[in-house]
């Protein structure tokens, strides 16, 4: 109770004067925070993960990062660990709210902050106590911003092959912007096939299941792609048919852009948030609920839309892409002025 | 009474027998008419060929299983093969800029070397097939994810040292997967020949033969004087051979080296080897039957993908096959005395 006095205390404090004084719960203290992550390799985690530890590299917190391979046994076990091992906080991304909800309650209850990505769980406002964040990439507005593009590219009229992942939380965001807002104010875009081939390797599925669409109907205007995994396998499919049909998607990834490059016509655009400031974002609101700070419990990052044809001749991978988006390069969402004293 | 007993019961076998033998191919032409009538394009050349060529990698796998299986082994490292060999072929052309010879060869002596290190830990130190083969896949899968750092290798991938790729996948090397010869596409000619090869290899020479005794009576094919470990070596080489193959086919299919690419591969290999046990009631592994079982699989894929089901339908379909094939191939085995 003391020490919770202290802690509130040291940050009324440091709100009140906005000095950059150091809140007592992380003043002095050597961090260590723990990155579960359902997989881990890919441009997207990679970055996922770099941005976190750059972030925590700054403010000398030590992370430790588990990649469970897509087990969620094993997820659920990296926050356990987490948990009996003390950590300061816990970041996750991805993994499924059932497999994992049990472990977080602990966490909560344990008092450590629990900082997630793309996913949620049911938490009562007791157990959460304010130390609860779920994030995500403002799937709602990558799917408005991706498919509102081609709405424009179709001149609201035209046979869509549509593709959606159901049961996912982020994709499952993109389709109900698509389902409840998209389709029914545009009334000309007909959707002539939906392609869902789950989450487990779907480049290869969707270019097969595209090939055979595009061999059996000639009349498609444009594809959408929920996740930039299946517009990989699209964008091959489309490109060996040799027709020029345009191809809009969610995600961004070095090799979505080096795609987006060589075919220009075909991959337009893509809706994306730089996965790194994700990592940031998840490190900073970390520190805040550590200083005892208010977070909140639901955040969403600004994402952009990648154009083919706003990228320049040479080649281009995703840090360049701060160049041409200055919202790409960096957030400042939750930097506290007491974190650049931190830093020293 | 007794007489019009028995011919009842001949009359039921016949019937059990004509499905059996016949069952696995009935289901395939039955697939494909409901498809063709209802499905606008079904038939349509393009999409025959499409459906070819969608389970060219499949079937590669699947005739690699097959051979593991005709020793009664089973090679689980199939799929971590394929995905390993398709980041080595792209490697060695995006990054380090070699032609497509060299980048064909390369994974295929890699396979051909995972071949012999299972039949080692399998031969000489006595491991389960089945445990020693899941050890590589897991071993294969982590080093293919090392040696591609974790990312995809692509034609203008960043270099972890700064700058762009500067070579690209060749596209002599990309036709083995895109490209047509005669309106037909090439990985379908590489599948058909794989097929019609393994085929007259286990049919029609020694070592075949050899195979089939030893997976069908180990002692005995011992007992008549076979060397075992030498055909074992055999089975396991050609298997990891035939799985770095696929992985090539997949690689110039994809145009890149994706991570874990070959992971899928495994189950839907496995499904199509024994679903080729029944196929003209062989009862046993075999070239022809794979290869049917994993066009079967290809037309109901293909079929569900026009009309639009989701993926766990389609999984539903593809277990109720796989179960209707091993029941027949089982019952059987089970009341054959």
């Amino acid at each position: 109770m003391k020490k919770l006095m202290i802690t509130l205390l040291a940050a009324l404090v440091a709100v009140v004067t906005v000095s950059a004084e150091v809140p007592a719960g992380v003043k002095g203290k050597k961090l260590r925070m723990a990155l579960v992550k359902e997989w881990g390799t890919g441009t997207h985690m990679i970055m996922h993960i770099n941005g976190a530890k750059s972030e925590a590299a700054k403010y000398g917190i030590d992370l430790s990062v588990i990649d469970a391979n897509h087990n969620l046994a094993k997820m659920a076990e990296g926050i356990e660990n987490a948990v009996i091992n003390k950590m300061d906080a816990i970041l996750i991304s991805h993994g499924k709210a059932d497999a994992l909800t049990g472990a977080v309650k602990k966490a909560l209850q344990a008092g450590i902050p629990v900082i997630v990505f793309d996913n949620d769980f049911a938490v009562d406002e007791k157990t959460a106590n304010g130390k609860l964040v779920s994030m995500d990439q403002y799937d709602l507005m990558m799917g408005l911003l991706s498919q509102m593009a081609l709405v424009q590219a179709l001149d609201g009229k035209g046979n869509v092959i549509y593709n959606r992942v159901a049961n996912v939380p982020p994709t499952d965001k993109r389709h109900r912007i698509w389902e409840g807002a998209i389709l029914p104010t545009y009334t000309g875009i007909k959707v002539v096939n939906t392609i869902d081939l789950g989450t487990s390797n779907p480049m290869p599925k969707a270019q097969t299941a595209l090939e055979t669409l595009l061999t059996t109907s000639n009349n498609i205007d444009a594809v959408y792609a929920v996740w930039d995994e299946y517009a990989k396998g699209f964008y091959n499919a489309i490109v060996a048919s040799g027709k020029k049909i345009p191809l809009f998607s969610v995600d961004i990834s070095d090799q979505d852009l080096a795609m987006m490059q060589t075919h220009p016509e075909v991959w337009k655009a893509s809706a994306a948030v730089n996965p790194s400031l994700v990592g940031r974002v998840q490190i900073r609101l970390a520190l805040k609920a550590l200083a005892g700070e208010r977070i909140p419990r639901y955040y969403s990052m600004t994402p952009i839309l990648v154009k083919s044809a706003d990228l320049p001749k040479e080649r281009v991978s995703m840090k360049d892409l701060a160049k041409l988006y200055p919202a790409w390069g960096s957030s400042d969402a939750f930097v506290e002025p007491w974190m650049s004293t931190l830093k020293k | 009474m007794r007489q019009e007993e028995r011919r009842l019961t001949t009359k039921k076998l016949d019937i059990f027998g004509f499905f059996y033998k016949y069952g696995t191919i009935l289901v395939t032409i039955g697939a494909l008419l409901y498809f063709s009538l209802t499905l606008d394009n079904f038939l349509n050349f393009n999409n025959v060929t499409n459906i070819f060529r969608s389970v060219s990698i499949v079937a590669l796998i699947g005739l690699a299983i097959t051979i593991s299986l005709t020793i009664d082994g089973f090679d689980l490292s199939v799929g971590a093969t394929a995905g390993f060999a398709a980041v080595i072929a792209a490697k060695f052309m995006v990054i380090w800029g070699y032609g497509v010879v060299p980048a064909v060869i390369a994974p295929l002596l890699v396979g051909v070397v995972i071949g012999l290190f299972n039949a080692f830990l399998i031969i000489k130190i006595g491991i389960q097939d089945m445990l020693a083969t899941l050890s590589m896949m897991f071993l294969l899968t982590g080093i293919s994810v090392t040696f591609q750092d974790g990312s995809a290798i692509y034609n203008f991938m960043p270099i972890p040292g700064g700058g762009i790729a500067e070579h690209t996948m060749s596209k002599a090397f990309l036709a083995i997967g895109q490209g047509k010869w005669l309106g037909i596409p090439i990985p379908v000619y590489v599948m058909l020949v794989v097929a019609l090869l393994v085929h007259i290899f286990l049919n029609y020479t020694k070592y075949g033969r050899y195979l089939y005794m030893i997976g069908g009576n180990q002692e005995a094919a011992k007992l008549s004087g076979i060397k075992i470990n030498r055909y074992k070596l055999i089975a396991y080489v050609m298997s990891g051979f035939l799985s770095a193959l696929a992985g090539v086919v997949l690689a110039a299919r994809l145009g890149s080296g994706e991570v874990d690419a070959g992971a899928p591969y495994l189950m839907d290999g496995v499904a199509a080897a024994f679903v080729g046990f029944s196929v003209l009631g062989t009862g046993k592994p075999n070239a022809f039957g794979t290869l049917l079982g994993a066009l079967l699989m290809g037309i109901l894929l293909n079929g569900l993908v026009m009309m639009s089901f989701p993926y766990y339908s389609q999984d539903i379909v593809k277990g109720i096959v796989l179960l209707l094939a091993l029941g027949l191939t089982y019952y059987k085995m089970k009341h054959k005395g």
